[in-house]
């Protein structure tokens, strides 16, 4: 509120308030800004609601329906069971073996994309030479469509393909890799070798705006580059992480596509990830358990990026605005 | 200014968004028939009837020229065995038919192959003559006739083509005739065309790279255009071509849809095309055509119909032929309002194909039912660019979206076991119960056993055949049904024989597993266990077997290996009760059908299903529904169906007509005995190889008693687990090729249906 129209001096009135239009007064001037809020409100939601109703329609209201296709034994009967269709998922033996192998592939393949990108990134921001070859040769995967990337692999680590046939010439026996207990390394591998490339440049793009003049001083501080990195740099690379972390996350859950590729429908136990479970199920029809699936799948995600945002929100908080 | 200037702009993207939203999912009605759209402005074509001929007259082949119908038939007298092919008539405006008489001089015993006219109205007919060697009966020759008549009936020319026609050993047989706008004759011959100019004079042929030609007919243009499979290039399918006289070669291609049936002059379009289920007007130009109408929706047979063309008032004209009854018909079918009509409720049958039968069934039922009409939605067109499987996905996601249709036809790649899971279906049984028209006891049990999941009876199919395997009772013994273990010691006794015909290791590997699916699953616990060793030996035995059949040119004939005992087991097909004599008259000794081996040895006889409809249980119209079913089954017309009835009573009968014994009589009605005084059996058919022949006698008891037995233990092949062969073939492939050993494949095996039976159970 303007001083001038709050407390005024001995004399009461100023010559400021006289000046004001009748129709100015406090409370009018009141009601004139919750009027003009309430336009701006109105022709804001308007210009919104386009968005809102597709936002609505194409995330919220199928939301909804999944909840209810869970909570019904099918959509032809739709007799309400409850939970009993998420009980039975989490019995089922195929349901928990995706649940570990997806865990397990996340457990490993996330980390791994995320620190192996961060110590390119900072390689590569370093003085040397062909360092822009470097660049386009990390990101290269992300351009070539996946069948492409899967047809690759399927020459590399067939039965009888280019890895067996040059460890054929060590004298080792061939290895059906996408059939053993190794096909879950060879997945890792495929997905390191695309999303390395993505999470290196958002890496890239974060150390370069780190303040130059805080590195400097540090430096004349005589801070160690090992201290540098741990103190200073990874604090204002912490929400640049956690954006990687989830991205890669959310890629490491669709590795489905690749592994599906590879594999077929019901690949060995080694490599039956989330996906497939999700996607038999659609294919049989079995709408009640795919959805039930779908929601504890998305609970621990939100549970995860949770986490991540508190731990985040802890870390980089100070160099945060 | 900038302001509202910006506010102008978001306002203009937010309502271009709106307009694009609404107008997505449109309606694309090019290729459907104007009859589809919105009640309201609707459109049916409505049939009035007109009799052609009598019964005694055989409707043979048919055109249509300004106003008039020109058809030949073919009349056989009894008494004096003698036989002709008048030439009829038909002015459509009078409604009156005359025969023509033209001059046979030159023609006796000669018949009508062909018929055209030009657009004088002038007529061309083909005729041809067989002559036979009296000395030799098996030497023969046809005489082939060209020949052209005014209006009133009188020779312009004959000719005789004989010597043009047998220019080359395959294209002999005229099977189709155009005559262009100026009067010249293009004579469709297997493939090639052979051209005759206006006097009947030969000019020489034109070739389409060995493609068969199915159709030739003058367009609108006066142009003869041939259709043809065109097996090049970017325009591979089916075809039209225009003829050209003078450079004698056929000129561009244009693409027209699949399963042309009949082609014919257009009416605001070049052409009209008939593919049995449907009339479509083709535009030449754009290459495009669009649905007219659906015969099932005019209560008229698309198989029966042999032109369409217009009859000159604004109605199209349909000729008619009922080859069951020997009717010939006109429809004259003209384009209603559908709110004109008396409306009657619709029931919707969906299905992927519409077959022959479902469309006599159908039309039969429309024209019957006086509440009830079917629709048939068919959801597999092969004209459309949506494949097969993508058809299957949309009729179910239409199903279990509750929006599917009132009745449904079984089909092989359909899952009946997961709609059935899935309470897709409605159940029969309560259905059949209350039937005033059929009771439970009135079909075969094994029909009714095999389409019953659970407790819910899904479909009862009109007719049905058996697949089984038949080996020599000396060598199987006289007891039906065998394990798997059974067949491999068969089989390691009789080294050097091939156990199947036509059989690799992949295809081994499905006989063994045909019935065997679930004997190594246990569906209750979600466990398998196919790292067992009855599945090991079963694998191994399946690689002992080739990769590629050997498909020798000279291989000896099914019987005559059966016989020597070089093949020691025929997989039977049998859809008539004759059928049962086949697989004995071939070993030439007594038989045993063992049947598929199964884990627990009882007999594998597989049921395969005609037709069979079910009842969509979200369907309103449910007594309807049943009331098509019930119609359908009790139907006497077998004219499109094959195999044995399901009802008990047709069953008997036919058991009773391949058991009846007719002896050859003379005119009299006096038995004719052989040389040794013995009764002749009349023929009731048969067939043969190269060197083999076998003629069906009347069946014994023995026969029926087996054929009984079989049906009564014969199951419809499971569809549901498809996804295991699926599992094995991909996995014993290394294992047949010698790449992988058999714990290493045997392993996989169980790895993968470990996770498809826990996925499932």
């Amino acid at each position: 509120m303007n001083r001038k129209f709050g407390k005024t001096g001995k004399t009461g009135k100023t010559t400021e308030l006289k000046k004001l239009n009748k129709a100015e007064t406090p409370e009018k001037m009141r009601i004139k800004t919750t009027r003009r809020t309430r336009k701006l409100k109105v022709s804001s939601g308007a210009f919104i609601a386009p968005s809102l109703l597709g936002v609505l329609l194409f995330f919220i209201l199928p939301f909804i329906v999944i909840i209810w296709y869970s909570m019904v034994d099918n959509p032809i009967s739709a007799n309400f069971v409850f939970l009993d269709n998420f009980k039975s998922i989490v019995a089922n033996p195929a349901f928990q073996r995706a649940v570990r192998n997806t865990f397990m592939f996340s457990v490993v393949s996330v980390p791994l994309a995320v620190v192996l990108s961060l110590i390119l990134a900072i390689v590569l921001e370093s003085k040397i030479p062909f360092k822009s070859q470097f660049r386009t040769f990390f990101l290269s995967p992300l351009m070539v469509p996946v069948a492409s990337i899967v047809l690759i692999w399927q020459v590399l680590f067939h039965y009888n393909g280019a890895v067996n046939e040059i460890l054929g010439r060590f004298g080792t026996d061939k290895i059906d890799w996408m059939k053993s207990e190794y096909a879950l390394a060879v997945v890792a591998i495929l997905f390191l070798w695309k999303n390395l490339g993505y999470n290196m440049i958002l890496f890239m793009a974060a150390l370069a705006s780190i303040p130059k003049d805080i590195l400097e001083v540090a430096t004349l501080e005589s801070a160690t580059p090992f201290q540098t990195f741990f103190h200073i740099k990874i604090r204002y690379l912490s929400s640049t992480l956690l954006f990687v972390t989830i991205m890669s996350l959310i890629s490491s859950f669709k590795i489905f596509r690749e592994v599906y590729l590879l594999t077929g429908d019901y690949p060995t136990d080694t490599v039956y990830m989330l996906q497939h479970f999700m996607n038999n199920k659609f294919r049989n029809l079995d709408y009640q358990t795919l959805s039930a699936a779908a929601i504890l799948m998305c609970l621990v995600i939100i549970v995860i990026i949770g986490v991540l945002f508190i731990v985040e929100d802890r870390f980089g908080k100070d160099v945060e605005g | 200014m900038k302001k509202g200037f910006r506010k102008l702009f978001a306002a203009g993207l937010a309502a271009l968004m709106a307009v694009s939203l609404a107008a997505c999912g449109g309606d694309d009605r090019e290729k459907s028939g104007g009859d589809k759209a919105a009640a309201g402005d609707s459109f049916v074509y409505v049939p009035e009837y007109v009799s052609l001929g009598d019964e005694n007259v055989r409707l043979s082949r048919v055109i249509c020229s300004d106003g008039m119908l020109y058809y030949n038939g073919y009349i056989f007298d009894e008494e004096t065995y003698t036989s002709r092919s008048p030439i009829f008539k038909y002015d459509v405006a009078a409604g009156n038919q005359e025969e023509i008489k033209v001059d046979m001089e030159g023609l006796e015993d000669a018949y009508v192959s062909q018929l055209a006219t030009d657009k004088e109205g002038n007529l061309y007919i083909i005729w041809v003559r067989s002559v036979w060697d009296e000395n030799n009966p098996d030497d023969w020759h046809q005489d082939t006739f060209l020949a052209k008549y005014d209006i009133s009936g009188n020779t312009v020319f004959q000719q005789d083509i004989t010597q043009e026609m047998n220019s080359d050993d395959e294209n002999t047989y005229v099977q189709n005739m155009a005559v262009d706008g100026e009067g010249r004759v293009y004579l469709v011959c297997s493939r090639i065309i052979r051209l005759f100019d206006g006097d009947g004079s030969y000019r020489g042929d034109v070739e389409t790279e060995d493609s068969w030609i199915n159709n030739a007919v003058r367009g609108r243009d006066g142009k003869v255009y041939i259709i043809y499979y065109n097996r090049n290039g970017g325009n591979g399918g089916y075809v039209a071509a225009e003829v050209d006289f003078v450079g004698k070669k056929l000129g561009s291609t244009h693409a027209m849809p699949d399963n042309v049936d009949s082609l014919s002059e257009g009416v605001e379009k070049d052409f009209l095309i008939n593919d049995r289920t449907r009339l479509y007007e083709y535009d030449l130009a754009s290459e495009t055509w669009e649905e007219v109408l659906n015969w099932v929706d005019c209560d008229i047979m698309g198989d029966y119909v042999q032109l369409v063309c217009p009859s000159g008032d604004g109605r199209l004209m349909v000729v008619i032929y009922d080859w069951e009854s020997n009717n010939a018909e006109l429809a004259f079918l003209k384009k209603t309002k559908a709110s004109d009509v008396v409306q009657k409720e619709e029931l919707v049958l969906g299905c992927m194909y519409m077959s022959q039968d479902l469309r006599a069934t159908a039309v039969a039922f429309n024209k019957s039912n006086e509440k009830y009409r079917v629709t048939i939605k068919e959801y597999y067109d092969r004209n459309s660019d949506i494949d097969r499987e993508n058809a299957l996905t949309n009729m179910i996601n239409e199903l279990t979206s509750g929006k599917g249709p009132d009745l449904l036809a079984l089909s092989y790649d359909l899952n009946v076991e997961q709609l059935v899971g899935k309470e897709v279906l409605a159940d029969l049984n309560p259905f059949l119960d209350s039937s005033s028209a059929l009771s439970r006891d009135s079909f075969v049990e094994s029909v009714l056993k095999g389409y019953t999941y659970g407790d819910t009876l899904v479909s009862i199919p009109k007719s049905f055949s058996i697949s089984a395997v038949a080996g020599k009772t000396s060598q199987v013994g006289e007891k039906m049904g065998w394990s798997i273990q059974d067949i491999m010691d068969f089989s390691a006794e009789h080294p050097g024989a091939e156990l199947f015909e036509y059989v690799n290791q992949s295809t081994m590997m499905e006989v063994l597993m045909t019935f065997n699916q679930d004997a190594f699953i246990d569906w209750e616990k979600g466990t398998c266990n196919f790292d067992c060793d009855e599945f090991r030996q079963m694998l191994e035995f399946a690689a002992s077997f080739p990769e590629e059949y050997n498909w020798d040119g000279e291989r000896e004939s099914t019987p005559t290996l059966l016989a020597t005992g070089k093949l020691l087991l025929y997989s039977d097909g049998i859809s008539q009760c004759q059928d049962i004599q086949v697989a004995e008259a071939m070993f030439n000794e007594p038989v045993t059908y063992i049947g598929f081996p199964t884990t627990d040895g009882s007999v594998g006889c597989v049921m395969n299903c005609n037709e069979g409809y079910c009842i969509v249980d979200k369907s309103k119209k449910k007594d309807g529904a049943w009331e098509f079913i019930e119609f359908y089954l009790n139907r006497d017309s077998d004219m499109f169906s094959w195999g044995f009835p399901s009802l008990k009573e047709k069953l008997e009968e036919k058991i009773a007509d391949a058991c009846k014994v007719e002896y050859v009589t003379d005119e009299n009605g006096e038995i004719v005995l052989d040389e040794d005084g013995n009764p002749i059996i009349s023929g009731m058919g048969g067939f043969g190889w190269n060197d083999w022949e076998y003629t069906y006698h009347p069946c014994t008891e023995e026969e029926i008693a087996t054929l009984r037995e079989l049906i009564n233990v014969a199951m419809p092949m499971p569809t549901s687990n498809s996804e295991v062969l699926t599992i094995i073939a991909e996995e014993a492939e290394p294992f047949y090729k010698g790449q992988k050993s058999l714990d290493e494949v045997v392993s996989t095996i169980q790895s993968r249906m470990s996770m498809y039976v826990g996925e499932n159970s």
